[in-house]
């Protein structure tokens, strides 16, 4: 455990809030970035990417990327303006007025309450994606109610843990989940082909500039980043962790998209639905002890799922108990309240096009929001210098290293 | 008492973990091994025929004793078959007629008529590849005759006739001899848009076994001709799957060499006009020589690797005109490489059918390693 998790602040004794500024290490925050990101949608990725970008997604994944690392790189130097605060204690900061404190909050509230709304809303479609999956490939005749419950349950126990906690967790599984990376390299070296990746250069702008965007949904989970900064130990490393985790996450997407492209073929990938089980059937492995290695990467894509789901409920869980200042010990009941939303959410859509034409939708919606609503964040923060001043940041530092001291 | 609602939530989980609803004890199943796909004389009609093992009949089973092999309840052996105008029509009729549920996770060969073929295999490549449980390493092949009779053949090596023509293809294919075609590969090929002409094996069941004839090729989903000759199928797998291509026997002044190739590497390139040159690097050994060559010399391995190379080249240039001119199929899969690389040529022809009028030129560079363990 970390040491500082239960100390106490002066300010946070007085609500009997536990602080957890500082409970979170650099390396941390870094897997916990990537985990967020990596989640169930990986196993159809590469396909909505070919079926998107055509034959030009291969190298549009790495510039999304890019331009993915960029942006969080500024949305760290914004929580950086405002060291051991998360989103919920700053947005209102950099909008309230000396004279009119309630419009800071009003507006606050409103993107703190569609951040939420978008957080539900990508929890219960990994849940439904990934019980589709293994509904599909490893257990057709068990009802998708149990799959989807089964996972909702275990993800919202570890859900409402303390944040060092979920620290922990991430940066225990973080090797686990390396696995079928490493292996994708040996089905393309067994079964991939160069001219598989070609012709590139044949979309318009238009189609590039879709390319970007659909690439750069694979991205969607960056998002927790806002909050956790808020538990950083070293906050003043923020920016380039981050950064380092996009890039890693950036590596990790463009390298399965390039793998699948590699051994199906844009047409091919662009038609499979669950094309990261169906890559890893295309080989016998020779030295390995098992015989289908699909079985064994779908084991660990529970890891996978599980841990994406668990890190954007703790977000969301953590986000409403800070608005509402909930307690610590009654943290459980936010987290348990809500699994009938996700629940609901999860079984909204009657079959699987329709799921997908959703998740799509409320995807793009929700990854253009969370773009546009950190650059204004950012650039209203710079026109009105809003930041902790400096003072009350030293404080706040010494307090931090007390704490971990301690 | 303090974990009594942790233990309550628990215990109430564990009902609902899921892989209950999926859970069955292997001897309720009927682990299908090959399934085989004939036409009838209805073209929309289609029989199917599952070949199932029965564990206690096969020796070392359980069952004891030497099975008389086949169909029937004393074989090791059970083929059931139905009809339909679909894949899952014809496969309903086994499911009613066998008593417990079939599993095709463990099924090993694919074998369609060549009739069948000829009218077309799309249509059960779909249902085959909507089957989760299918795995893509199985082996899809195209077979003279009746492929239900082909699943009934007594080989005495094996009990199972599947395990044996499972076993030659893959051997043959690690030998570089067979395609190495496998459903995922096939379904790949399906689904490229250049490659318009996909390959599978082509076997026929003979008295006490199987002889394997070559490859079958298809254009779009039907079968349009084999090729059958050992050296033309080398040819091809070279080019299309970098398989290693085969022996060449070197007449010298007073004797013969024998080469033996052991790797091959092709580079595909494609002029903006369409011609297309493939450059073939094969490297191997002398396996035997009956001359009086001195091996020792470079000069004189240089020699023999020029002739190898001519003879490749020789046999290369013929298959390719046996593919413009005669099967006018794009055997080599090059149309991917067309529309990979000159996408604009690619787009302003219909690759299926111009095809026969594409410049194509190949070059070997043959490599002689060594010549075994002989110091000449």
């Amino acid at each position: 455990m970390t040491p500082n998790n239960s100390s106490q602040s002066p300010q946070s004794a007085s609500s009997k809030k536990v602080d957890h500024r500082g409970s979170l290490s650099s390396y941390q925050i870094y897997v916990l970035i990537i985990l967020s990101i990596i989640g169930a949608p990986l196993l159809n990725f590469p396909r909505f990417v070919a079926a998107e970008a055509g034959a030009d997604g291969v190298w549009l994944s790495v510039i999304s990327g890019l331009l993915v690392t960029g942006f969080v790189y500024m949305v760290s130097k914004l929580c950086q303006r405002f060291t051991g605060q998360t989103f919920v204690q700053f947005i209102p900061e950099i909008f309230e007025t000396k004279r009119m404190k309630w419009i800071g909050k009003g507006i606050a509230s409103l993107i703190i309450i569609c951040f939420a709304l978008y957080w539900m809303n990508q929890i219960s479609f990994q849940v439904r994606l990934f019980s589709e999956a293994t509904n599909t490939t490893l257990l057709p005749k068990t009802p998708i109610e149990v799959t989807i419950l089964t996972l909702l349950l275990a993800s919202t126990f570890a859900s409402y843990s303390r944040p060092a906690v979920i620290g922990m967790l991430n940066e225990f599984l973080f090797p686990i989940i390396l696995l079928p990376f490493l292996l994708q390299l040996y089905v393309v070296f067994k079964k991939g082909e160069w001219v598989h990746l070609f012709p590139l250069l044949q979309s318009d702008w238009r189609g590039l500039g879709k390319g970007i965007l659909s690439n750069g949904l694979g991205f969607s989970g960056f998002e927790v980043l806002f909050l956790v900064m808020g538990y950083s130990q070293k906050v003043e490393h923020s920016a380039k962790v981050s950064a380092k985790a996009i890039l890693t996450t950036t590596v990790l997407l463009s390298s399965t998209i390039i793998a699948q492209y590699l051994v199906f073929g844009v047409d091919a990938l662009s038609k499979n639905l669950w094309s990261a089980l169906d890559f890893y059937k295309e080989v016998r492995p020779e030295l390995l002890v098992i015989e289908r290695i699909e079985a064994f990467v779908l084991g660990i894509w529970v890891v996978i799922a599980f841990i994406a789901i668990t890190n954007l409920q703790f977000v969301l869980v953590r986000t409403i108990c800070e608005a509402f200042r909930v307690k610590e010990e009654q943290t459980k009941y936010v987290a348990w309240a809500l699994l009938p939303f996700f629940y609901g959410g999860a079984m909204v859509s009657e079959n699987i096009s329709d799921f997908f034409t959703k998740f799509q939708e409320y995807s793009y919606i929700g990854f253009v929001f969370s773009i546009v609503v950190p650059i204004v964040l950012f650039l209203l923060a710079i026109i009105r210098r809003k930041k902790i001043p400096s003072k009350k940041k030293d404080q706040k530092g010494e307090e931090n290293h007390h704490a971990t001291s301690s | 008492m303090r974990h009594l609602p942790k233990i309550i939530i628990l215990t109430l989980i564990f009902p609902l973990l899921a892989g209950c609803w999926d859970r069955r004890e292997i001897e309720d199943r009927l682990y299908v091994s090959a399934i085989a796909i004939d036409s009838t004389e209805d073209d929309d009609i289609a029989e199917i025929s599952v070949q199932i093992p029965i564990p206690n009949q096969v020796v070392g089973g359980g069952g004891g004793g030497q099975a008389e092999g086949g169909k029937g309840p004393s074989g090791p052996f059970e083929l059931l078959s139905g009809v339909g105008k679909t894949y899952s029509e014809a496969m309903h009729q086994i499911v009613v007629s066998s008593n417990d549920p079939l599993f095709f996770g463990n099924m090993q060969v694919i074998m369609i008529s060549e009739e069948q073929a000829k009218k077309g295999i799309e249509r059960f490549m779909d249902a085959i590849k909507r089957t989760s449980e299918v795995r893509r390493q199985l082996y899809p092949i195209v077979v003279k005759g009746k492929a239900k009779d082909a699943l009934n053949v007594k080989v005495p090596s094996e009990e199972i006739p599947v395990n044996y023509i499972r076993g030659m293809l893959r051997s043959g294919t690690r030998n570089g001899i067979f395609a190495d075609i496998t459903l995922g590969q096939l379904l790949i090929d399906m689904g490229l848009p250049g490659c318009q002409f996909p390959i599978m094996n082509y076997m026929e069941p003979t008295e006490g076994g199987y002889k394997w004839d070559g490859i079958a090729v298809f254009k779009g989903e039907k079968m349009v001709g084999a090729i059958q000759g050992r050296e033309d199928v080398a040819g091809v797998l070279q080019v299309r799957t970098n398989q290693k291509g085969h022996v060449v026997i070197v007449p010298r002044k007073d004797g013969m060499i024998a080469f033996h190739p052991y790797s091959s590497k092709r580079k595909i390139k494609v002029n903006p006009d369409g011609s297309v040159v493939i450059n073939i690097g094969v490297t191997g050994l002398i396996q035997e020589k009956t001359s009086t060559d001195d091996l020792s010399k470079t000069e004189v391995l240089q020699d023999v690797s020029d002739q190898v190379s001519t003879i490749y080249q020789k046999q290369m240039k013929d298959l390719v005109n046996h593919s413009q001119k005669e099967l006018k199929a794009d055997v080599f899969n090059l149309g991917e490489y067309v529309r990979a690389y000159q996408p604009k040529f690619y787009k302003s022809i219909n690759w299926q059918e111009d095809y026969p009028n594409i410049p194509i030129t190949t070059k070997y560079h043959v490599t002689i390693h060594r010549y075994g363990i002989s110091s000449d």
